[in-house]
């Protein structure tokens, strides 16, 4: 099984006998680079994937595409396959970058009039907080979400905006590309393999949750068993659509953090959150491990951006951490507030944000502390 | 304006005056001939919608404008973006590094309607691309003069730019920088540019290190010196014609020709 830092090492020759071909006169529309950001840590690295037939029968439909996308990379390889797939003939792609999101954006997308967006949750999150009314752009048909884990609650919201569209969401690295997609019949958060795709888990628990290993095969360029480092399972049940599933919970030690016997998943914070949205609008969830006596607990801290001023109430803080802990769940059938009962974590220590937490390419909301 | 030229901008000039866009005709008004058209200028761009300045629908890229005071949104087709003219020093390896990102999309999407596979860097990341740069051992680097310092002060600790040439893209071009990168790379080609209008002029390969860079338009370009500004005229029929357009850039005409034989222009900061 290959890491990161193993993909680091053996890259190069498969990368070298690519460029190789290219120079000895296949087309260069054939190729394209990936590069993974670091973002969630570790090296960045560089591919050359080899796409010889690729087109993606996404952009078949649409006229008006715009991609939001925090890689010039990652917009330039959408430009790769637009160019490739037989769009209809008037069919034109919008690349945005984090920096397009400004006052100006909602002006300029009603002036594109999109009727496809692509783009990661945090960006499109960030282009709906500029202020922009979702009826500026009343041509949208489609919504694909890409590049890292959405939030149920924030694919409702789409949902919501716009009522009539087709909302899918997928599964990309940076340093492969795709690897899955939704379909009408899978809950949120699963996904099928794309073509050509296999998954497995690595080092699964007794419910079956692991590292997500991706092997991807490829005329030349074949990715075999490659560790994600996110954290995921695979689905017992093929969907009733008949294809094999699975399930993506997140960035390991970041969107989903074992601690203590307890399984902290951003999905369900924002769950909550979402429940107790009277008091904060956002928050930050850190994990750590402290030592208590000559034994550990598990501790949790909720940094919140409180709403008006009702949580500078001392009393009120006390309470919004005891409904918060009352109902998050942390295993399949206990909450925070029983582990914290059973004496496993400490109670839950809450904090008031002083100024509103950055827009962020990908927020972290939940993380393992190593202190 | 040669006889060729004056065919092909009367052709255009007719055929955005027959169009049912009306963006130019109405700036026109009456005037006839194309030395009495009005100047057109990027606030016109501004205030005008896209789809009111939409000369054709063809499969392509749109991109945001932010060198003016306020953006816009302009459109190239592919067919336009590969007839666009960079010089014949754009290699078969090359990094794109530009400041602005839809420029840089563009230029990357030049590349690969030339059979070219271009890598795409991130400006602010200089180690990543310096990192990309070298695995790919590109052989030619498009640039701006925003994106290309910090890139050369970290490639340059570990890698040499003998083998790289440079296509320096911008509306002007600090002497220093040229001289810098004239020194450390296989050549450079300056290269006149705006997003809006593409490419209109190009250094003269002849003039090459010398002190003062002389310019001559490219072959899909008319150039015009009115009071000092230089005014484009694309002769390509593109989604938002370029016609008579003000550049904002100050230049004037040397009184004799090149070496090449061209009349260039010159540059005035």
């Amino acid at each position: 099984m290959h890491t990161k830092e193993d993909l680091q090492n053996v890259l190069p020759m498969a990368n070298e006998a690519l460029l190789a071909a290219y120079a000895a006169g296949e087309q260069a529309d054939h190729f394209v680079f990936h590069l993974s950001s670091g973002t969630s840590g570790g090296i960045p690295l560089l591919r050359v994937a080899h796409h010889p037939g690729g087109v993606l029968p996404r952009f078949r439909n649409a006229r008006r595409t715009a991609v939001f996308a925090g890689s010039r990379m990652i917009r330039l390889n959408n430009a790769f396959y637009f160019l490739r797939t037989d769009t209809p003939p008037e069919a034109s792609l919008l690349l945005l970058d984090f920096a397009d999101l400004d006052s100006r954006a909602a002006e300029l997308l009603r002036d594109f009039d999109p009727d496809y967006l692509i783009g990661s949750p945090s960006f499109l999150a960030h282009l709906f907080r500029l202020p922009l009314d979702p009826s500026v752009l009343p041509s949208v048909s489609r919504i694909t979400l890409m590049g890292e884990r959405s939030s149920k609650n924030f694919s409702d919201f789409l949902k919501s905006c716009f009522p009539d569209a087709l909302l899918e969401n997928s599964y990309a690295l940076a340093e492969i590309g795709g690897v899955g997609i939704s379909c009408r019949y899978l809950p949120f958060g699963q996904f099928h393999p794309v073509r050509n795709v296999s998954i497995t888990v690595a080092d699964p628990d007794a419910e079956g949750v692991g590292e997500l290993v991706v092997s991807k095969k490829g005329e030349h360029s074949d990715v075999r068993e490659y560790r994600t480092g996110d954290c995921g399972r695979s689905l017992p049940a093929h969907c009733v659509c008949g294809s094999p599933a699975f399930e993506v919970f997140g960035r390991i030690g970041y969107d989903y953090v074992k601690i203590a016997g307890a399984q902290l998943r951003t999905e369900e914070f924002e769950r909550v959150a979402s429940e107790l949205d009277l008091y904060f609008s956002d928050f930050r969830a850190e994990a750590r491990m402290v030592k208590v006596g000559k034994g550990e607990r598990a501790s949790l801290r909720l940094i919140v951006a409180p709403r008006g001023s009702l949580l500078q109430d001392p009393e009120i803080q006390a309470l919004v951490a005891g409904e918060f802990a009352r109902r998050l769940f942390v295993t399949p059938s206990k909450t925070l507030e029983n582990l914290v009962a059973e004496g496993i974590f400490l109670p839950l220590r809450l904090k008031l944000a002083h100024t509103p937490f950055p827009a962020e390419n990908k927020a972290v909301k939940l993380r393992f502390i190593h202190d | 304006m040669t006889d060729v030229q004056r065919e092909k901008v009367e052709q255009l000039v007719a055929k955005v005056r027959t169009s049912a866009c009306g963006f130019y005709r109405a700036h026109w008004g009456k005037a006839e001939r194309f030395e009495d058209l009005p100047l057109m200028d990027v606030e016109r761009f501004i205030a005008t919608p896209f789809g009111e300045r939409t000369y054709k629908v063809e499969k392509g890229l749109v991109k945001i404008v932010r060198a003016y005071r306020a953006p816009f949104l302009v459109h190239w087709s592919l067919e336009d973006l590969k007839a666009e003219q960079f010089g014949d020093s754009t290699g078969k390896r090359p990094l794109v590094l530009l400041s602005d990102s839809h420029e840089a999309l563009e230029k990357s999407l030049w590349f690969y309607e030339h059979d070219i596979l271009p890598l795409i860097g991130e400006p602010n990341n200089p180690p990543v691309v310096s990192y990309a740069a070298n695995k790919y051992d590109i052989d030619a680097l498009v640039t701006d003069d925003k994106a290309v310092p910090p890139f050369l002060s970290e490639h340059e600790k570990q890698n040499n730019m003998k083998a790289v040439a440079v296509v320096l893209i911008g509306s002007s071009f600090e002497p220093a920088l040229l001289r810098r990168l004239e020194s450390s790379s296989k050549n450079v080609t300056p290269v006149l540019s705006l997003p809006e209008t593409g490419t209109f002029g190009m250094a003269c390969p002849k003039n090459r290190g010398a002190k003062e860079r002389h310019f001559h338009p490219s072959d899909n370009s008319v150039l015009e010196i009115k009071d000092g500004e230089l005014i484009v005229t694309k002769l390509v029929y593109l989604r938002t014609p370029v016609i008579r357009y003000r550049t904002g850039i100050r230049a004037e005409q040397f009184a004799s020709g090149s070496d090449c034989g061209e009349s260039p222009f010159r540059l005035v900061s």
